[in-house]
């Protein structure tokens, strides 16, 4: 039980560690959609900054803005859920749900995206792939190694709130205590 | 057992609803859905194995490779942004003394304020929490009735989904074919009349029960010499909204910028007006920040699975069988299907957000309704497309204010008072929501409400 506390302590650093470095993608898109509208309006170019790359990047700091925040937005309880119907469940029994829903759900979702998205990538990165405009971005496979990571980290946590589940179900009350799971407690 | 076989696509799109309220996140729920009823197209024969390697394709397609859908976080990032900027504290407090002699004119200040704000955030969310925190204790201790004080917010604050810069037109555009401009033009006008239609209610109300908004003296809105109305104060609080305003709206509407550099820009505007309002600092840009990711990201995880989902449903013959039950039940019509999309719709409201209506119901009858007739006033499938994009946002403003589900009040639940009850909400909401229906009526029956904008700004023919 310990071991698995730890465990999903350190997943959850770990992802919080990632989404906190991804959030500047916001600045960094900010910056760059502001210098492609500036310079193409006012009609100049900065060296080796052309539309084309600029407009690439605003999407790639996007894929990166998102992808390092899909699992931590399971931890943190932002992806939408309706629960209208189970809101009268008693602690235990929303634990035992999440927990089977893990299993039925979101397992399976990811055991077969996670290997096509390395498939993805790797294919990317081993033909070296760029951007298909002529002008474009090189190094086509950065973003999509960005889109694997994604899926990884959703798959991690969904590993950490699994992991929280079976000690709040099956632990001491102390260590139950210290499994809080965000979903489990809110009404 | 062989009708099951060539409806696999329909029994698909009920156990995703039935299983929705399992209660576990949605956007786990639409690809498990998918790659589920991928196999058992597989066990069927309907489906292929090797199609499973379009998957991920799909989804960089769909959500990675998209310069339209940037977008989403840089308004995502502007709305929280602006919400932290103290902006619409100001706007209230003059609006206030602006209609303090109008009956129910706190309510009706409310109102406009969530109309200028919904044009500058465009997330629902946001416009809600913020209204609740900043206006309803003014209404509560002004004496305002509860219900009308929450019915007021919860529609208000609402609005910021419906008027552009709105999210949900961005994903619309994007689902259907439609460009983002054409139909933030055509939002405008259904918005300002929702927002109209509202005015006159709480006014008629107020006039008919007057003990339902109390009248306030002057000196009772502000403190010290704040009570003022004067044109200092009106064009400080109205000038920096309604320039961002401008700056991301005007630009779009002249095709000056794409959805996406407005968006980018409008978020610096956000940032400078929080500087400029002494309001920003590092900590409150990492707060922004971090909401903003998470909404994106709920979005984003969704599109994922909705992607998936739409590509299994397709392949297993959805599109076909759609068609062929609505005709066997002789619904073939244009009107007949756009009546029964819009009840759809609307029962859908009262227990899905709209990301989840938009993201399942649109790629599914998106391609049926383009291709039907409405008559001289709609025609072509692009004018079709847009039209029926914003009678579905139209439409969906009530998804926000129905229970069991209403996102709008599920915001507000953790945001009221002590002293205001569920009882409370759901009594002041209910006028709000047939507001809201009469609203959409007479964008179906007048298409030009929705039209006329984007004919004059030459976004459609």
């Amino acid at each position: 039980m310990q071991a698995l506390l730890r465990i999903a302590d350190a997943i959850e650093a770990l992802l919080r560690r990632i989404a906190d470095a991804g959030a500047w993608a916001f600045i960094a898109c900010i910056a760059v959609i502001t210098v492609d509208v500036v310079t193409r309006k006012f009609g100049f170019q900065l060296p080796g900054m052309g539309s084309t790359r600029l407009q690439e990047l605003e999407w790639h700091l996007h894929a990166v803005l998102f992808c390092t925040w899909l699992g931590y937005a399971y931890i943190r309880n932002a992806h939408v859920r309706i629960d209208v119907f189970i809101g009268g469940l008693s602690p235990r029994g929303r634990l035992w749900l999440e927990l089977g829903c893990c299993i039925v759900f979101a397992l399976p979702y990811l055991l077969i995206a996670t290997p096509y998205a390395q498939e993805f990538f790797l294919v990317s990165f081993r033909q070296g792939e760029s951007s298909d405009a002529p002008t474009g971005l090189p190094s086509r496979w950065i973003v999509k190694g960005f889109l694997y990571l994604g899926f990884l980290t959703v798959f991690a946590a969904v590993l950490a709130v699994m992991a929280r589940c079976v000690v709040a179900l099956f632990g001491t009350p102390e260590q139950a205590e210290r499994a809080y799971t965000p979903f489990a407690t809110k009404s | 057992m062989d009708w099951l076989v060539d409806h696999l696509a329909v029994v698909m799109f009920f156990a995703l609803i039935a299983i929705m309220f399992l209660g576990y996140p949605v956007a786990f729920l639409l690809g498990a859905i998918g790659i589920g009823f991928g196999f058992l197209g597989v066990a069927v024969e309907t489906f292929n194995l090797v199609q499973f390697a379009n998957l991920l394709p799909r989804i960089y397609g769909q959500a990675v490779q998209n310069q339209v859908l940037v977008a989403i976080p840089m308004f995502v990032f502007m709305g929280t942004m602006l919400e932290r900027s103290g902006v619409a504290e100001e706007l209230l407090h003059t609006l206030q003394l602006m209609l303090r002699r109008v009956p129910g004119g706190l309510a009706i200040a409310v109102t406009v304020l969530g109309t200028v704000m919904a044009a500058t955030t465009g997330i629902v969310g946001a416009s809600v929490i913020m209204l609740t925190l900043i206006a309803l204790p003014v209404m509560l201790a002004k004496g305002y009735d509860k219900s009308l004080s929450v019915g007021t917010i919860a529609s208000a604050g609402t609005l910021g989904i419906l008027i552009p810069p709105s999210i949900m037109l961005v994903i619309m555009g994007d689902l259907v074919g439609v460009p983002v401009g054409t139909l933030f033009t055509g939002a405008i006008a259904p918005g300002l009349l929702m927002s109209a239609l509202y005015i006159v209610f709480i006014a008629v109300v107020c006039l008919i029960w007057p003990k339902l908004a109390p009248r306030l003296p002057a000196a009772a809105i502000g403190v010290g010499d704040r009570n003022e109305l004067n044109a200092r104060l009106v064009v400080r609080s109205f000038v920096p909204p309604a320039l961002l305003i401008t700056l991301v709206l005007g630009s779009i509407f002249a095709g000056w910028a794409t959805p996406t550099e407005a968006s980018g820009v409008g978020g610096l505007g956000a940032i400078l007006l929080a500087i400029g309002n002494r309001r920003f600092s590092m900590k409150v840009l990492r707060e922004v920040m971090t909401s903003a990711a998470l909404t994106n990201a709920m979005v984003f995880f969704i599109v994922f699975g909705a992607t998936l989902f739409s590509y299994v449903f397709r392949a297993l013959g959805g599109d076909d069988v759609v068609a062929e039950i609505l005709k066997a039940t002789g619904i073939d019509t244009g009107w007949e299907v756009m009546a029964f999309v819009m009840v759809l719709v609307f029962l859908m409201g009262f227990f899905f957000d709209w990301i989840e209506i938009c993201l399942i119901v649109l790629p599914i009858f998106a391609p049926i309704i383009g291709k039907l007739d409405y008559g001289t006033a709609v025609q072509g499938p692009q004018v079709i497309l847009a039209w029926f994009a914003i009678l579905m946002a139209v439409n969906m403003q009530t998804a926000f204010l129905t229970p069991p589900f209403g996102f709008a009040l599920f915001y507000m639940k953790g945001t009221v008072p002590p002293g205001v009850t569920m009882v409370d909400i759901y009594k002041g909401i209910t006028p709000f929501v047939v507001v809201q229906l009469v609203a959409l009526v007479l964008c179906i029956v007048y298409p030009e409400i929705v039209l006329y904008l984007p004919r004059r700004f030459g976004f459609v023919e």
